[in-house]
């Protein structure tokens, strides 16, 4: 005798009013799922796990060497190899927020899937925050390899109280993803992202001052250089772990990240609804 | 004439080899002459073919915004870290601006060939009815244009923004530049191969221009490498064509001044596209025979 068929479930999800523990367990459950098939996309090729370590890692060395054959051991007051460690880690904040948050609705056009994640009742900026978190997962054997070729360079530290330490290392994930957002909006608006967030990319590692510090900008290029988060998080983080920063220290670069972060998110979320607002409006799903 | 559909293929035909196409015989005068006009029709179609679809793709203000952006802020950084009057600044002036021809080898030679995968094309253009080399040249060639404009940019950033007074000797940058390309262009098909292996040809350009980028004295000469990198940096063309670049463009050098540098130059600018040619048709041959060639 044939078994017999487990009863479909035929009623359709209750749709409706929902408490704000369902509607977070949603969103939680969006970004979860957001991270694990990003994380699964970008470990899915063997020269993909090799070769985001080694960036950081040649960029460290190579502006490392650079100074030494200048004949500079100390910048902005501290070891030239702590200063650049720091900056290196700015550098990879910001390449998270471009190529992983950034990049991700563009990503989703690319591979065919932005219609149907349109139609899915997600929550965007869940994914997009999914997709930086995948970012930041996958930065870990660079941080690994950044940290082990630190030591051996010589790199030091003079750190402030551990709580303001975490708490700087936490504005720059914040700043990490809050710019993220931001940029996916941004870089969907343009309809070429690959070619915006290379342009964008490498003046930012400038203005950043991840590599060189931001006292020897001039005037404009420093004016321009406080419209960005990542380099105030850096600024904080900086001052935090070399040169042994209170609150009182970093207080104002910590507010300036998360106050410049939370505008480029709120941005963000406006811009990704005014986008698929008119993408749907226009009959155009996929063309974004 | 009857065509063979696989409606009326028969058993007997499986076994068969296709009948090649009737060629039109031609006079054995004019067949390398006409081989040659072939060729750059060839080369020359697919070279109008990708700098336009270059250009549509960025647009013609984000592609030159992107050309312009990135050389002068690589330079703008240099500057500031060691100081607009040093001559390593000079001299990683010359650096950007030959780098130009490592980017391209590394991320636009080394994926040309992936890039057609992605789109489609690549098995139509292995079957078309050319040379391998015509359409993969004219490819090759289009990177010229970037490379003008990124060169471009560069040398203009060092020269009118940040102060570097060149002093060029033309007759030896004219050795040179050729004997650069070609020794890079060696290297960017070998790239290319590697890159149709992996299947991920950017990724692997990512990780060759890391490589270059540190070994190649892009930034800081070789000889001021630690010895522990002076040792492989000697092992790749870059570092003695960027040298000899630069002392041709900032110091008036002769070739007589340049000849440490321009020798082994020379060496790799023979050396490197047999082994690029060889290891290619290497490469090609073991995908072919995994029949991966169109597989991403």
């Amino acid at each position: 005798m044939a078994a017999s068929a487990p009863p479909l479930p035929l009623a359709a999800p209750v749709v409706g009013p929902q408490s704000l523990r369902g509607t977070l367990r949603e969103v939680v459950w969006w970004v979860l799922a957001a991270t694990l098939a990003t994380w699964k996309n970008g470990t899915a090729y063997l020269i993909n796990v090799i070769r985001w370590p080694v960036w950081p890692m040649t960029t460290f060395l190579i502006s490392w060497i650079a100074y030494r054959a200048n004949g500079q051991t100390t910048v902005a007051g501290a070891s030239v190899v702590s200063f650049l460690f720091v900056g290196v880690l700015g550098q990879m904040s910001w390449s998270n927020s471009i190529w992983w948050s950034g990049a991700s609705i563009d990503n989703e056009r690319n591979e065919g899937t932005i219609a149907a994640l349109f139609m899915s009742p997600a929550n965007r900026v869940a994914i997009v925050t999914g997709h930086g978190l995948a970012g930041l997962l996958i930065l870990i054997p660079s941080l690994v390899v950044l940290c082990i070729v630190g030591a051996l360079a010589g790199v030091t530290f003079a750190a402030g109280p551990p709580l303001i330490v975490v708490l700087t290392v936490l504005t720059m994930l914040l700043t990490t993803l809050g710019a993220g957002l931001g940029l996916a909006a941004l870089f969907i608006l343009t309809r070429r992202a690959n070619l915006f967030a290379n342009v964008i990319q490498h003046p930012i590692y400038l203005l950043g001052g991840f590599i060189v510090p931001r006292e020897r900008f001039p005037d404009w290029m420093y004016a321009l250089s406080q419209a960005v988060p990542t380099a105030h998080a850096v600024d904080a983080l900086r001052t935090a772990l070399l040169h042994s920063g209170t609150w009182s220290d970093v207080r104002n670069p910590l507010l300036a990240a998360l106050g410049l972060s939370a505008l480029y998110a709120l941005l963000g979320v406006a811009g990704l609804r005014r986008i698929e607002h008119v993408a749907r409006n226009s009959g155009e799903l996929d063309l974004y | 004439m009857s065509h063979v559909t696989p409606a009326n293929l028969t058993s007997t035909d499986l076994g068969r080899r296709p009948t090649p196409p009737p060629v039109q015989p031609s006079g054995t005068r004019d067949r390398p002459l006409r081989a040659v006009a072939l060729w750059w029709q060839a080369a020359s179609a697919s070279l109008r073919a990708m700098v336009t679809e270059r250009f549509y793709l960025a647009g013609v203000g984000g592609g030159m915004l992107l050309l312009a952006v990135l050389p002068f802020m690589q330079v703008a950084t240099y500057a500031l870290l060691y100081g607009r009057n040093s001559d390593l600044f000079r001299y990683a002036a010359v650096g950007m601006i030959a780098s130009a021809i490592v980017f391209q080898t590394a991320f636009w030679v080394g994926e040309i060939l992936d890039r057609e995968r992605v789109k489609g094309t690549l098995v139509p253009l292995f079957l078309a009815p050319c040379p391998r080399s015509a359409w993969l040249s004219g490819f090759i060639l289009s990177g010229l244009v970037e490379i003008s404009v990124v060169a471009g940019t560069s040398w203009l950033a060092a020269w009118l923004v940040f102060g570097v007074a060149f002093d060029v000797n033309l007759l030896t940058l004219a050795v040179i530049v050729p004997l650069f390309i070609s020794a890079l262009w060696g290297l960017g098909i070998i790239c290319s191969g590697i890159g149709l292996l992996v299947k991920k040809a950017n990724p692997f350009a990512n990780l060759v221009w890391s490589a270059f980028s540190l070994l190649g004295g892009i930034f800081v000469p070789i000889d001021r490498l630690p010895r522990w990198l002076e040792i492989p940096a000697h092992a790749l063309p870059i570092g003695y064509g960027i040298q000899a670049l630069a002392d041709a463009s900032l110091n008036h050098a002769s070739l007589r001044d340049v000849a440490p540098d321009l020798l082994p130059l020379a060496a790799f600018a023979v050396a490197m596209p047999l082994l690029g040619v060889l290891t290619f048709r290497w490469l090609e041959r073991v995908i072919r025979v995994r029949g991966e060639l169109d597989v991403y």
